[in-house]
């Protein structure tokens, strides 16, 4: 109670209300551009908080962080970018809406569940710290080892048609993950004596190449888009029975989101990737998934979101940043002169008190912004096709030369892009690739760290309790999917035979 | 059955080249048991027994499902009609990432704009010519002055 009338005077005493509002709405246009990543958004924003009063100037960063994370989903969604890595599993079927001409529900759904996940995240974050906290500090490189494997484990269900494929897919983003030095020694490897591969190639060049420079190569040879009507160019929130509908895999991403954003370098985007899997397993529209399912946006949209708020607790609880953003976070706090750890919430309450009211003003903000600005989003993606993929591509040598003000950079996108178009052509699935990017250094470095533990015996991933549930849970993951499709294998047969029979 | 042999193919190919490099990757004395190689020599296995797979998938489930090949459906443009046309984009943006160290990022932005639109089948106009200089600009403010990136400028100065 006492916290509550605290972050009652604060809003109205301090410009908490305006660092939470003008860094949502800065980290929304951060993120909705690819490239600029959310750590660049509150890195550009630091400077600012120098001048601020400690609990205003952690929560324009926090608050950027927030409206990045959510930002990433907008191009995702309408021009098939994702401009943040976490966005990437919200490509696969916004992106189909928007093709059908449902851009703007797709909209509405991604900013009603980011809303919804930021919320609960907020709510784990004040409630839980303590506990996830915990959860936190028992995570070891086995267990991060086992946590990339279970990512891994779901291109069994991610394939498509063909699991060979999805397979290939992502053997083939593992490969790319080992561009750069080596995670133990520091030798490089597939770099050919190129400088600018020595830090590897980072997942979103390969997803902007993947997902957007492929279509763009593939839709100068397809006819004009469909004009589209006005209503479908507006944003629509999902009516009573689709937000039932999705009900169930906002819970999904919510509690995949809590349980992944409390571990430090897991991120957002293991877990929407995961709970869109998890959403496409427990659904009853699993044919729709991938072809414009509402509930593939709800569920990765839920997670990330609910991240940006669970991140916080291994950075205010013991000071580890798990990501560039939480480490710029971290960065704002001691600045400040306030050291994470649990005295944290006993010495500087006001801060704490602050920060979480900060973010909850920040969420409900980030509805209001996106009511304002996702309306001109939707009406820029429907000019001339002709103009918008040029403006599509200028966006992409754009946002890509940011990352690390590098045009091999855009050539190497340009090239990915290449291979998107082969990849789509051979009907090899995109996503196995961009898991096999995403996980492959996470999985090699906690491996082999493991070993180095144990002095090169496996049974330490067994001997972990943590890493033995994961591994199990992978383990059924991969099981249930190929019965899965052992049965609608079966299932197809019959039916087919059936036709046949029948003439 | 002939795209995925050659699916199958390019996948040997990039296998037995990936296998290739990385057995020549030199081993640091700091180096763990399973070494820098270790991983990369297993995944280029992988990838080469799963494009044999697809391989003898292709040749054989013909034969065993009696299912023809999946052809091209009306509308849909032609596999050389398509490698075209994306060969033209790849082609502007490689000219953007030779021309911009000279021309600076805002007059190399005017011409992608220009010549992505051209290619798409806009005439060359007072509209296209605005709307090029009025998107560079539009970039140039968000990227430059707002974000403060430092784009490739004129002459490289």
């Amino acid at each position: 109670m006492e916290s509550l009338l605290l972050g009652l005077t604060l809003l109205v005493t301090t410009p908490l209300v305006l660092a939470a509002v003008g860094g949502v709405s800065w980290g929304v246009l951060g993120g909705a551009l690819p490239g600029i990543s959310p750590s660049i958004t509150m890195a550009l924003v630091l400077p600012l908080t120098y001048g601020m009063e400690p609990g205003s100037a952690i929560v324009l960063l926090a608050a950027t962080y927030v409206g990045a994370e959510y930002g990433g989903s907008i191009p995702a969604i309408l021009i098939n970018t994702p401009g943040t890595n976490a966005a990437a599993a919200t490509v696969l079927d916004g992106y189909a809406m928007q093709r059908q001409g449902r851009g703007g529900e797709a909209l509405g759904i991604s900013l009603y569940s980011g809303v919804l996940g930021g919320l609960f995240g907020l709510t784990m974050l004040v409630v839980l710290t303590e506990p996830l906290a915990r959860v936190a500090l028992a995570f070891t490189p086995m267990a991060y080892f086992a946590l990339g494997i279970l990512g891994l484990s779901i291109i069994a269900s991610l394939s498509g048609e063909s699991l060979l494929k999805g397979l290939a897919s992502g053997v083939l983003g593992l490969m790319v993950a080992t561009v750069g030095s080596d995670p133990v020694s520091g030798v490089p490897r597939f770099v050919f004596g190129r400088p600018e591969l020595l830090d590897g190639i980072a997942p979103i060049l390969i997803m902007v190449g993947l997902f957007a420079v492929s279509e763009l190569y593939q839709q100068a040879s397809a006819a004009e888009w469909r004009k589209t009507a006005g209503a479908e160019t507006r944003l629509r929130f999902p009516d009573g029975a689709l937000r039932r509908r999705l009900i169930k895999p906002q819970i999904l991403g919510a509690t995949i989101g809590t349980l992944e954003g409390v571990m430090p370098g897991a991120g957002g985007t293991i877990a929407s990737f995961m709970s869109y899997n998890e959403a496409r397993r427990w659904s009853r529209h699993k044919e729709e998934f991938g072809h414009g399912s509402p509930e593939g946006v709800a569920a990765p949209e839920t997670a990330n979101n609910t991240v940006a708020a669970t991140a916080l607790v291994p950075v205010l609880s013991f000071g580890i940043p798990g990501s560039n953003s939480a480490a710029i976070l971290l960065g704002g706090l001691l600045v400040h002169g306030l050291i994470p750890g649990p005295r944290l919430f006993e010495e500087n309450a006001d801060v704490v008190v602050a920060l979480y009211t900060g973010l909850f003003v920040a969420n409900l903000s980030l509805l209001f912004i996106g009511l304002l600005i996702l309306p001109v989003c939707l009406w820029l993606v429907n000019r001339p096709k002709a103009y918008l993929m040029a403006f599509i591509y200028a966006l992409i040598f754009s946002g890509v030369y940011s990352i690390d003000h590098s045009l091999f950079d855009v050539a190497l996108v340009l090239v990915v892009g290449v291979a998107g178009v082969f990849m789509r052509l051979a009907g090899l699935p995109m996503l196995p690739a961009v898991l096999g990017v995403v996980l492959g250094y996470m999985i090699e470095s906690n491996y082999r760290r493991s070993l180095v533990l144990s002095g090169g015996d496996h049974g330490i991933f067994i001997e972990d309790a943590i890493a033995l549930g994961l591994l199990s849970t992978a383990m059924l993951f991969i099981a249930g999917s190929l019965t899965t499709r052992a049965y609608l294998f079966v299932r197809r047969r019959r039916r087919q035979s059936e036709r046949a029979a029948d003439g | 059955m002939v795209r995925q042999l050659t699916c199958s193919a390019i996948l040997l190919l990039i296998a037995a080249g990936y296998y290739s490099v990385a057995s020549q990757i030199t081993r640091s004395a700091l180096a763990d048991e399973i070494g820098p190689a270790g991983l990369p020599v297993v995944y280029a296995l992988v990838l080469a027994t799963v494009a044999l797979a697809l391989a003898a998938k292709a040749v054989f489930r013909p034969l065993l499902l009696r299912t023809a090949d999946a052809t091209a459906s009306a509308g849909e443009p032609t596999l050389g009609f398509l490698l075209r046309r994306a060969g033209g984009v790849f082609a502007i943006g490689v000219g953007y990432v030779l021309i911009v160290p000279l021309t600076g990022y805002f007059l190399t932005l005017i011409m992608v704009i220009a010549a992505m639109a051209l290619y798409q089948g806009e005439r060359i106009s007072a509209r296209l010519a605005t709307i090029a200089v009025a998107g560079a600009a539009s970039f140039w403010l968000l990227f430059v002055q707002l974000l403060g990136i430092p784009m490739p400028s004129l002459w490289g100065a």
